[in-house]
C-alpha cells in the first residue's frame, strides 16, 4: 500500500509542477471568464448569468471542454515518458508490482484532473462571487459548486484520466490525439438543448443539467444522464483494462 | 528532392497508416452518417486542418527533435530544414485529404470538390503555420499540438465572437459557422495573407541562424 502511496503522490506532485498545467488552467479560467464574466454588457446578452448555478452551468459547456482538452494531452505521456527517461527500468528494478505502477499512474492522473477540474470551477466562481453586481449568498455559490463537483467533475475527471493515461500506452499516441480531437469536435459542434443530449459529451452532457435548469423546461431526462455517467465512468474503466492484460508493459515476475 | 525521399523516410509508414485508417473512417461515416451532417463542411473545414496541425506538431518536430543539436550545428540556416520537414508533413497530409475529399464527393456531393479544397486549405495552412512557429519555440514533445488544439477549440467554442464587427474576416471556419454575409472567399483569402506574413517572419528571424 505504501508503495503505491509513493507512486500516486509523486505522479501527482509531477504534473502540479509542470509549468504547462498552470497554463492550461490560466488559459480556461480566463476563456470562461471572457464568456460569462458578470459585466453588464454580458449581463444583457446572457438571460440567467445572475443565478450561480447557470454560471457553473455555462462554465462546464465552455472553458471546462477547453481545460479538459489540455489535460488530457499533459497526462497522454505518462507512461511513455517513463520509458523515454530510463525512469521505466528503475521502478522495475525496485520491488513494486505492475498493479501498483498501473494504480499508481492512474490514480495519480486520476487526482491531478480532479484538483485542477475543481480549481478550474473554484476560480471562477469565486471571481463570479466577487464581481457580480447583486448580493448573493455565499451557500448559493457553494451548493451549485459542490454539486458539479461531485456530479460532473468526479465522472469527466475519471473520463479524462484514465483515458489519456492508458490508451496512449497501448496505441500510438498521434492516433489517440486524432482520434480524440474528433470526439472533442463533436463536443464543440453539439449545441445546447433542452432535449435529450447526445451520450459523449464530455462536460456539457446531461449531467450538466443536474446543476441548471431552464425554467421553461424543468424536466430531468433520466436516461440521458444514465447514459452520459456511463459513458464517461464505463469507457475511463475499460480502457484502463487493457494496460494490466499487456505483458510486454512489465518484467516476468 | 533527396532531402524530401529522406524526410518521407524520416516520417516511416505510422503517419500513412493513421490518415489510411482516417480515410476508411470518413468513408464509412459519409455512407452511414445520413443527411443531417453536413459532411464535408465539419470534416474538411474543421477536423482534418487540425490534423493537419497535429500531423506537424507530431511528425514535424523541430526543437523537440532528439537530434535538433546536431542538425543546427551542421547549418548556417535552419530554415530550410523546417520548410523541407513541414512541406513533405503537410503535402502527405494534403494528399489523403484530397483523396478523402474525392470519396465524400463521390458519395455525398454536398459542395464541389474544388470548393472542399479552398474550405480546406486556409484553415490549414493556418494552424499548421502556428504549429510550426510553436515547433520552433518550445523544446518540450507535444507543447505544439496543445497549443494549437487549444486555439482550434476555442475558435469552434467561439462562434458567438462572430457578432463582433470584423471577425468573421479572420474566424477560421466562416463556412461551418454559415457565413452569413457570404463573404468566405475573402476570409480565406485574409487567412492565407496572414499565414504569409507568419513565414515571412519566419523566414526573417530563422533564415540567418541555427538556432
Amino acid at each position: 500500500m505504501r508503495k503505491l502511496l509513493s507512486v500516486i503522490y509523486y505522479e501527482y506532485v509531477m504534473q502540479l509542477k509542470r509549468i504547462a498545467t498552470w497554463g492550461v488552467l490560466a488559459a480556461s479560467v480566463v476563456i470562461t471568464l471572457l464568456d460569462g464574466f458578470p459585466s453588464e454588457k454580458n449581463l444583457a446578452r446572457i438571460e440567467f448569468l445572475l443565478q450561480p448555478s447557470y454560471f457553473i452551468y455555462r462554465s462546464l459547456s465552455f472553458g471546462a471542454l477547453i481545460a479538459t482538452f489540455g489535460l488530457m494531452f499533459l497526462l497522454s505521456n505518462r507512461m511513455a515518458i517513463d520509458h523515454k527517461t530510463g525512469m521505466k527500468q528503475l521502478i522495475m528494478a525496485s520491488p513494486i508490482t505492475k498493479l501498483q505502477y498501473i494504480f499508481g499512474k492512474l490514480l495519480g492522473g486520476f487526482i491531478y484532473t480532479y484538483t485542477v477540474f475543481s480549481l478550474f470551477l473554484a476560480l471562477n466562481t469565486l471571481v463570479f462571487y466577487v464581481s457580480v453586481p447583486i448580493d448573493i449568498a455565499l451557500t448559493d455559490c457553494l451548493v451549485p459548486f459542490s454539486k458539479a463537483l461531485i456530479i460532473n467533475v468526479l465522472p469527466v475527471s475519471i473520463f479524462i484520466s484514465f483515458i489519456s493515461v492508458a490508451l496512449p500506452a497501448i496505441v500510438d499516441v498521434r492516433l489517440f490525439y486524432v482520434l480524440a480531437s474528433v470526439l472533442f469536435i463533436l463536443n464543440a459542434a453539439s449545441p445546447d438543448s433542452a432535449d435529450k443530449m447526445p451520450f459523449y459529451l464530455i462536460t456539457s452532457g446531461d449531467l450538466k443539467k443536474l446543476i441548471w435548469q431552464h425554467p421553461k423546461f424543468p424536466y430531468i431526462n433520466t436516461d440521458g444522464i444514465q447514459a452520459n455517467l456511463l459513458f464517461l465512468i464505463g469507457c475511463g474503466l475499460i480502457s484502463a483494462v487493457p494496460l494490466f492484460l499487456r505483458r510486454k508493459l512489465w518484467r516476468n515476475d | 528532392m533527396k532531402q524530401i525521399k529522406s524526410e518521407l523516410m524520416i516520417l516511416g509508414i505510422n503517419p500513412i497508416l493513421i490518415l489510411a485508417f482516417l480515410v476508411v473512417v470518413f468513408t464509412l461515416i459519409a455512407i452511414f452518417a445520413g443527411e443531417m451532417l453536413n459532411l464535408s463542411l465539419i470534416g474538411f473545414e474543421v477536423i482534418f486542418p487540425f490534423i493537419a496541425a497535429i500531423f506537424i506538431g507530431e511528425w514535424g518536430k523541430i526543437k523537440a527533435d532528439d537530434n535538433y543539436d546536431m542538425i543546427a550545428a551542421q547549418g548556417k540556416s535552419l530554415i530550410s530544414w523546417v520548410l523541407y520537414r513541414s512541406v513533405t508533413v503537410f503535402a502527405t497530409v494534403t494528399f489523403f485529404v484530397v483523396l478523402c475529399m474525392a470519396i465524400v464527393f463521390h458519395i455525398r456531393s454536398e459542395i464541389p470538390l474544388q470548393e472542399m479544397i479552398l474550405i480546406y486549405l486556409s484553415p490549414a495552412f493556418m494552424l499548421s503555420t502556428l504549429t510550426v512557429l510553436c515547433n520552433l519555440i518550445f523544446t518540450h514533445e507535444h507543447v505544439s499540438t496543445l497549443v494549437c488544439g487549444m486555439i482550434w477549440l476555442l475558435a469552434m467554442l467561439s462562434k458567438s465572437m462572430l457578432r463582433y464587427p470584423m471577425t468573421e474576416y479572420i474566424y477560421l471556419f466562416i463556412r461551418y459557422s454559415g457565413d452569413r454575409n457570404g463573404i468566405w472567399l475573402i476570409n480565406k483569402s485574409v487567412i492565407i495573407a496572414i499565414c504569409a506574413v507568419i513565414w515571412t517572419g519566419i523566414c526573417l528571424v530563422y533564415g540567418k541562424k541555427n538556432r
